[in-house]
């Protein structure tokens, strides 16, 4: 039997040989992903001032007493964690309201409200932070401008460059996202254990602060954790707003020691602040698993079908509706201006005269000059190509990690969640200093690469919990038919996930078109895409092209999600119960 | 045809259990040669190993230690580290849940076997032999279905349709009767051993359930804590259990301790209501302590009021009856034991009533007494 049908048992617990070795191949990658890149940063804190890792072998602490010693150090871990807790404050409680009202009462139009939450997901927060900078800037800000004729005053009533503006630009930027998690809560809670709250005798108000309150306490701070964790990493709303604010934040700080205009940029130093960085965001995550596991007591999801109870609004109809038209209104704003501001030749307060002048000519330059071509072209290479290598990669991690009881899968599903905990700036840094003398820099495929590693997380836990809810026996099925690994998944898991795996492409897809993150961190003249080409239009200063550019961005984004959501959901919904 | 050598299956601890803790093997010593067109059955109750065992066969999970053939060709074997991936041992598999792949029609899954399979078949005769699998579970009508739409006794059939398309010479079967309703399982056992018969495979038949047991299998191999307890014909394990958890696992059985008066082939057992005579394994000696097994349905019974006489005969009282249609469910206590006789539903009997009753001496079976 020594033909190549054979495999070496490895031991007891050795399952199919293909999928071991996939296994071990995927490891290795991850560890290339993901670790290699955490000890360069790590080095490099211990490099010499101004050293690149690779150029020295010198071991000093210098830095890390430079950086301790820095009196602005506290300032800086103060406004990170202010900005955060704010914005997330904001955030939750305006997304726990439009929950509520659109999970568990009669509301009109839910599905209109639901699927604009979720069409918000494609406007970037960069293109959110120059309609605000345009609608409020202390000069000719829209808002400052009418205050100013119709209170007869002078200077600026309100200003966007303020902490205080920062954080509730944020927070409203996250509603959208707090929206989907926090809807979720509401829909798996069973009403019954409300109506038993009544039943025995408690008030309506008595019922919500008794019991629903209490039982959703644990999912909510989960979600609040997750979103301060995010808001701690956030890098483009304090860049575009913070840096003119003069109110810093750790991830703004290390970009801004990476790229210094006056000196050659201290790698070191860099290096320095984004570990901090690293030990905040890690201790971070650790409290937010406490947080989860201290919430499993609590689980109130049961996985039975049950009919959500409605509450009726009575005459609040249309005070309800009335909010939720004011916060989209307040959304659509900044969209709203930059429309107006891509039509004109240079950026003017609304008026008649201004209007005379209209022109297309930003678009126009949109789409012929070359540097913004390349940036389309770059864009759309950049979104597809990390969105489906990171659903590839993840059906096989998470494969590997449900099905297969090894250590390798154990290290596997570990190392692929790391980057969860791992702020983008310091990922930036780190794969900037690892890849900065190889062939791959200043490619378009350094930042795919950078964006498969920091939404690898994402992928292989939606598939983590997806391919948990498919009975084992269908795979195995396949094995006896004769299928081999690979054939397997081609044929039983892909399929079977579809409408997950589309979800899943869709947010790495959107999340990768609006992140400025790594492209400035890794930026070259070849290689820019449409999120860092609007940075670099904006500070050109050329407002109407960044503008006319933000609304290519966001259509384009919309015309690409929301056909593709349809359809996985349609998806879904055509699909019988598995089991 | 199918040989187990010396299976032994330990699974790794799991989180829960402390690290030292000693772990009980989920197979010890599993030896079975099945021959051609056998149908052989792996009975137990659930945790015995019957499940592992089928599992090591299928290639889905692997022996710590052990040899198995399939076929006259090794598919696994622990000294010579070889090791046959499941999708190169075609065989025929039909699982608990039945493993019907929702997103496929009733053709698609059928032909998955012959498109995926180690026999690859070229692409014109697909369709030919799925439509002969269909026609043998009576479900040439579905083909285009969509699996879902289907009820559990045609989902059934597919799987059992697509285990047989490839014409595998062993075929699996994981409890696949358990998920139906009571009369659809009924028919299906017929019809299920028929088909496999019909078409000479070698079939492994794993259940909790005696009645399928006895009413499908040549030979029945009953497995207790990962180890084989019996293994012989559906009569012997009725007939001639070998052990108290033999007796009570497979029907209803009296156990009634006594000691042994004298061995051999006409051997006598004390027992507080008297003594009975019953054949004697040879290495019973006087005075061991040992247990007589005897069905229910064994028991003579003898209402007319007399003086009980005959072998094996003695007198007892009526403390307990139930009508259970088929019969009538008695508790007769005698002197220091209980018993339960079956008797026919239309006698007439009460609580209270003196009754006869004989232990027939060859339906008597001494056992080893339980530790």
């Amino acid at each position: 039997m020594a033909n190549s049908d054979t495999a070496i048992v490895q031991g007891p617990r050795a399952r199919m040989s293909t999928s071991s070795i996939v296994a071990i191949l995927l490891l290795a990658l991850m560890v290339l992903l993901v670790i290699a890149p955490l000890i360069i940063l790590f080095r490099t804190s211990l490099a010499p001032a101004g050293e690149l890792p690779f150029a020295t072998d010198i071991y000093t602490l210098d830095n890390y007493r430079k950086a301790l010693s820095n009196p602005r150090m506290l300032t800086l871990i103060g406004n990170t964690l202010t900005y955060a807790l704010g914005s997330v404050l904001i955030g939750v409680t305006l997304a726990f309201g439009a929950a509520w009202f659109v999970e568990r009462t009669d509301m009109p139009l839910k599905t209109t409200v639901r699927t604009m939450m979720y069409s918000w997901m494609a406007v970037p927060p960069i293109v959110l932070a120059f309609g605000w900078i345009l609608l409020a800037n202390p000069g000719n800000g829209i808002i400052n401008v009418i205050l100013r004729a119709v209170l007869g005053i002078k200077g600026a009533p309100v200003s966007i460059y303020s902490m205080g503006a920062m954080i509730a630009i944020t927070g409203l930027a996250i509603v959208p996202t707090a929206f989907t998690m926090i809807a979720g809560l509401l829909r798996n809670m069973d009403p019954q254990l409300e109506s038993a709250g009544s039943v025995h005798g408690a008030t309506g108000f008595g019922v919500f602060r008794t019991v629903t309150l209490p039982l959703l306490v644990p999912g909510l701070l989960s979600v609040g954790i997750l979103l301060f964790m995010a808001m701690v990493q956030a890098f483009d709303l304090p860049l575009v707003i913070g840096l003119t604010a003069k109110v810093p934040v750790l991830s703004t700080q290390i970009f801004l020691l990476a790229n210094s205009d006056i000196s050659r940029p201290d790698y070191s130093l860099t290096a320095t602040f984004g570990t901090f960085f690293l030990v905040l965001a890690l201790v971070l995550m650790l409290i937010y698993f406490r947080a989860v596991r201290f919430g499993e007591r609590f689980r109130v999801v049961t996985g039975k079908a049950f009919r959500p109870s409605l509450r009726s609004l009575g005459p609040w109809k249309s005070a309800v509706l009335a909010a939720i038209a004011i916060y989209f209104t307040i959304m659509l704003l900044p969209l709203l201006v930059l429309i107006w501001t891509s039509f004109l030749p240079f950026y003017a307060v609304p008026s008649m005269a201004a209007l005379e002048r209209l022109t297309i000519q930003n678009y126009y330059a949109v789409f012929h000059e070359s540097q913004i071509l390349r940036a389309m072209v770059n864009t759309i290479v950049l979104v597809l190509a990390s969105s489906t290598i990171v659903m590839i990669l993840s059906v096989m991690i998470a494969w590997i990690s449900v099905r297969t009881n090894t250590r390798t899968g154990k290290i596997l599903e570990l190392i692929s969640f790391a980057p969860m905990a791992i702020p983008p700036v310091v990922l930036a840094i780190a794969i900037l200093l690892i890849y900065l003398g190889s062939p791959l820099y200043g490619t378009i495929w350094l930042i795919v690469l950078a964006h498969v590693t920091a939404y690898i997380a994402f992928g292989t836990r939606t598939m983590y919990a997806a391919i948990l809810q498919i009975h084992k026996e269908l795979e195995s099925a396949a094995f006896i038919c004769g299928a081999g690994w690979f054939t397997m998944l081609r044929r039983i898991i892909f399929p079977l996930l579809l409408p997950h795996i589309l979800n899943g492409w869709l947010w790495v897809a959107g999340h990768s078109a609006r992140d400025i993150t790594f492209p400035l961190f890794l930026i070259t003249f070849t290689n820019v895409v449409v999120a860092s080409q609007l940075y670099v239009l904006w500070n050109t200063p050329e407002i109407p092209t960044a503008a006319a550019l933000s609304i290519v961005l966001v259509g384009g984004l919309l015309a690409f999600v929301v056909p593709v959501q349809i359809y996985a959901s349609s998806l879904e919904r055509g699909k019988v119960p598995k089991k | 045809m199918l040989n187990l050598k010396g299976l032994n299956k330990t699974y790794p601890p799991t989180g829960e259990q402390r690290r030292d803790a000693p772990i009980a093997p989920a197979l010890r010593d599993v030896s079975i040669k099945i021959e051609r067109g056998e149908f052989f059955t792996l009975l137990g109750p659930s945790g015995c190993g019957k499940t592992t065992t089928l599992q090591c066969i299928a290639g889905l999970e692997h022996p710590s230690a052990g040899r198995i053939e399939l076929d006259g060709q090794v598919a696994f074997c622990s000294k010579e580290k070889i090791l046959l991936p499941p999708n190169k041992r075609g065989l025929g598999m039909v699982f608990q849940s039945y493993a019907i792949w929702p997103h496929m029609t009733v053709y698609e899954n059928v032909a998955f076997p012959l498109q995926h399979g180690p026999a690859k078949v070229p692409g014109s005769q697909v369709r030919a032999k799925v439509m002969t699998a269909l026609e043998r579970v009576k479900l040439e009508d579905f083909a285009e279905r969509p699996t879902p739409y289907l009820s559990g006794g045609q989902q059934q059939r597919v799987a059992l349709a697509r285990s047989l398309v490839s014409e595998p010479s062993i075929m699996l079967l994981d409890e696949p009767l358990s998920n139906l309703d009571a009369k659809l399982r009924d028919s299906m056992r017929v019809e299920l051993r028929d088909l496999v018969k019909s078409l000479g495979i070698t079939t492994i038949y794993v259940t909790h359930d005696q009645v399928e047991a006895l009413s499908m299998s040549d030979r029945i191999a009953l497995m207790n804590k990962g180890q084989i307890e019996q293994l012989g014909t559906p009569e012997d394990l009725y007939m001639r259990p070998i052990s108290a958890f033999a007796a009570e696992f497979i029907g209803r059985s009296n156990i009634i301790v006594g000691s042994v008066a004298a061995g051999g082939a006409d051997g006598v057992v004390k027992m507080p209501f008297g003594d009975i005579g019953c054949v004697m394994p040879s290495s019973a000696s006087v005075g061991d302590r040992l247990e007589v097994m005897i069905r229910p349905h064994g028991v003579q019974l003898n209402t007319e009021r007399k003086a009980p006489e005959g072998e094996n005969t003695f007198q007892g009282t009526i403390t307990h009856l139930s009508f259970v249609g088929e019969f009538m469910d008695l508790t007769i206590a005698l002197i220091g034991a209980e018993i339960n006789v079956f008797a026919t539903p239309y006698g007439t009997y009460e609580v209270g009533q003196t009754v006869n009753v004989t232990l027939p001496k060859e339906r008597c079976v001494a056992m080893a007494p339980r530790a």
